[in-house]
């Protein structure tokens, strides 16, 4: 089984809510049969244009998450099928005036839990979901136990201050996580963040997201 | 249409999904849209569609995913015109 992370964030005050909404637009990524999926009974109350882009936030992590081992790859949205979602209710959905949340699991949220196909593969997601944010996380296993995720609300937009703001949050965890202060991240020249502990490679892929007012990041933790 | 000539045109295109207004003036067929241009991959799709609108062309699942840098953009935008000749 491959190690790697995969998670994405869609700040819903970015999105276009009209032109998601039009089958030109989303059946560019989503099957006729994912459409469907919307009709069940725990989706219906959903927006359909939250539904597009929950769907559209699992296909990116699962890319995210394969891609670190195949670099080449392209990212197909369309090959990458969400085969079935079903609702975790709990107690709590994390507020949507809370500028940041953190945590290890899922265990206790409310979230949309789905099963995806990749090839032979299959993949399941968490995902969060407000009237601010959706913001998903892959893994391979059904395990989320050991999956450190962190959402966090930003004031300044551009891509730099939102890449620069995500490492620094992400790097903040790790810190506290693996009691080390020594760590960097690079990107690789597919794109996908590497973690350096000093000159070291370290052993712990990491997934960044960004998106709008909204940076996120996932690692397991393989200790 | 040349390939320089729809460049000129996909510039218009990518344009209100970048900031990084100095990189799209120096575009050329390798410049990646995400890690070159910095556009969010959530606006890929509106690219692709604010494209199929510009040249009255529909850009299917298979050929939407070849425009991930402006020369595969080149290539989408330059067979699906050309089969409306």
């Amino acid at each position: 089984m491959i190690i790697s992370a995969g998670n994405d964030i869609v700040d819903l005050g970015t999105i276009n809510a009209t032109r998601t909404k039009e089958p030109r637009f989303y059946t560019k990524f989503i099957t006729g049969t994912e459409t469907a999926l919307h009709n069940q009974p725990h989706l219906a109350d959903m927006p359909f244009e939250y539904f597009v882009w929950m769907l559209w936030s699992v296909k990116e992590s699962v890319y995210k998450f394969i891609q670190r081992h195949h670099p080449g790859l392209v990212f197909s949205p369309s090959k990458i099928t969400i085969e079935q979602i079903e609702l975790q209710r709990e107690a709590s959905i994390p507020a949507i005036t809370q500028a940041q949340i953190e945590a290890k699991g899922f265990a206790g949220l409310t979230t949309y839990n789905a099963i995806i196909a990749f090839g032979t593969d299959n993949f399941y997601s968490r995902s969060i979901v407000n009237s601010n944010y959706i913001a998903s996380t892959v893994n391979n296993s059904k395990d989320f136990e050991n999956i450190y995720w962190g959402i966090k609300h930003i004031d300044q937009t551009e891509p730099e201050n939102q890449s620069r703001a995500v490492r620094q949050f992400l790097l903040k965890k790790l810190a506290s996580v693996f009691d080390t202060d020594d760590l960097h991240i690079i990107k690789n020249s597919s794109g996908c963040p590497v973690l350096f502990n000093g000159d070291n490679r370290a052993d712990i892929p990491v997934s960044l997201a960004h998106h709008g007012h909204y940076v996120a990041y996932a690692f397991p933790n393989l200790q | 249409m040349t390939r320089q000539e729809i460049l000129i045109e996909l510039r218009k295109v990518l344009s209100p999904y970048t900031l990084d207004k100095e990189t799209l003036a120096n575009i050329d067929e390798g410049t990646n849209l995400i890690t070159d241009l910095k556009i969010n991959s959530a606006n890929l799709v509106d690219i692709i569609i604010d494209a199929e609108t510009k040249y009255n062309i529909e850009i299917d699942y298979d050929a939407a995913d070849k425009m991930v840098n402006v020369g595969g953009c080149i290539d989408v935008i330059e067979e699906k015109t050309n089969q409306q000749i």
